[in-house]
């Protein structure tokens, strides 16, 4: 199997941003590295969001976000090869189950870096869905969404969180690393957005 | 033993009962929010006093970075966490505490073990050099009390640094101040 392999992967990433961005409502997003970050920037400048979170710790950090924010929905977005790096993360979340908490895995199955020709191990066979269920989820807080519509539905699920939402997503839809889209805020200026978001603030023109 | 009278102390919190309840009594006084930590020999009387403090609720986590990388969502959201671990785990560290620094949410990370301290077994060689190397190579302030009274007194001083400067602090603990 080759790394640029598109099978069973139908999910543009221009389109899973814009579905995270349409479903998210006041939703806070956390997002991993990579091109993730700038389409989901480019769908939705407004909203308070961390982007390019370090590999491994999109989605520990809305478990943070989650529990110091109860009343908040919280949704992680990091790509497979981040995911496995912070498989922890998942189990933590069986454990202690916040429910308002939604993680989206950007499933290409690829590393989404340099050329993109080198698979992660999603690409060469890991599901997961499985591990996921391994880890203590309930099987029916778990999706595996294969097409716009499918995101759609999961994202907008009434059912009580925790949810994980692994998206086929087609790595033929990543470019290059250089010349991506990248978020309109840095890191630093994401951190004090949100923090004044939350205390109600608006930023200084 | 003498104990010392602290300012503190005489301001209002005990001098009496166990370390570990001193700390976490400092800790629910200053306005902890939550506590992440991974179990440690030496912490393990302050871990279990958190667990069964309702004051303060705890996440344990699968690997210390995990942990920091919550504290940094929760601090993000408002919080002030605090991460209790081994000085091994300040190892695995380094990029979230980083983070945590430039996008200052900070926390307070307690971890086991100090370079020069009353350190006795050959298996705690790594654990005892690589907290202060991390916090040391990122500029992260932190301190190694000599005593149970320093201890406690230090958690509640170091609390008000992270609340004030928005910053990770760190506090190595030798063996020999717990146990």
């Amino acid at each position: 199997m080759t790394a640029a392999s598109s099978a069973g992967r139908a999910i543009g990433l221009a389109d899973l941003a814009a579905a995270v961005s349409a479903a998210r409502g006041d939703a806070i997003l956390v997002t991993g590295p990579g091109a993730i970050a700038g389409e989901l920037y480019a769908s939705g400048p407004d909203s308070p969001s961390i982007y390019n979170m370090e590999l491994a710790y999109a989605t520990a950090t809305a478990i943070g976000l989650a529990l110091a924010l109860p009343e908040r929905r919280v949704i992680s977005v990091e790509g497979d090869g981040s995911m496995l790096a912070g498989l922890g993360a998942l189990a933590t979340i069986a454990r202690y189950h916040p429910v308002n908490l939604t993680v989206v895995v950007v499933d290409n199955g690829i590393f989404g870096t340099g050329d993109n020709s080198v698979p992660t191990q999603t690409g060469m066979g890991a599901d997961l869905v499985a591990v996921a269920v391994g880890l203590g989820w309930p099987a029916a807080s778990v999706d595996r969404v294969v097409d716009r519509e499918s995101l759609g539905r999961a994202l907008s699920s009434p059912d009580p969180g925790p949810r994980l939402i692994v998206a086929s997503v087609d790595p033929a839809t990543y470019g290059p690393s250089t010349g991506r889209r990248k978020p309109g805020v840095d890191v630093v200026e994401s951190a004090v957005l949100l923090r004044r978001h939350l205390e109600g603030r608006t930023a200084p023109s | 033993m003498v104990t010392t009278r602290t300012l503190q102390d005489l301001d209002g919190f005990p001098a009496a009962g166990t370390t570990a309840t001193r700390v976490v009594e400092r800790m629910a006084a200053a306005g902890v929010t939550l506590a992440i930590y991974l179990p440690d020999s030496v912490l393990t009387d302050v871990t279990r006093t958190l667990e069964q403090d309702p004051r303060i609720p705890t996440i344990v986590c699968t690997r210390e970075d995990e942990g920091a990388a919550i504290a940094a969502g929760a601090a993000l959201g408002g919080g002030l966490p605090v991460v209790l671990m081994e000085g091994s785990g300040v190892g695995y560290c380094g990029l979230i505490l980083a983070r945590a620094q430039v996008q200052r949410s900070g926390f307070l990370v307690i971890a086991s073990h100090s370079p020069a301290l009353g350190e006795r077994h050959d298996y705690h060689a790594a654990s005892r050099v690589v907290g202060a190397a991390v916090f040391g190579g990122l500029g992260i302030p932190y301190v190694v009390p000599r005593s149970a009274d320093e201890l406690v007194d230090t958690v509640g001083e170091a609390l008000v640094t992270v609340r004030g400067q928005r910053a990770v602090v760190g506090i190595l603990v030798p063996p020999s101040v717990l146990t």
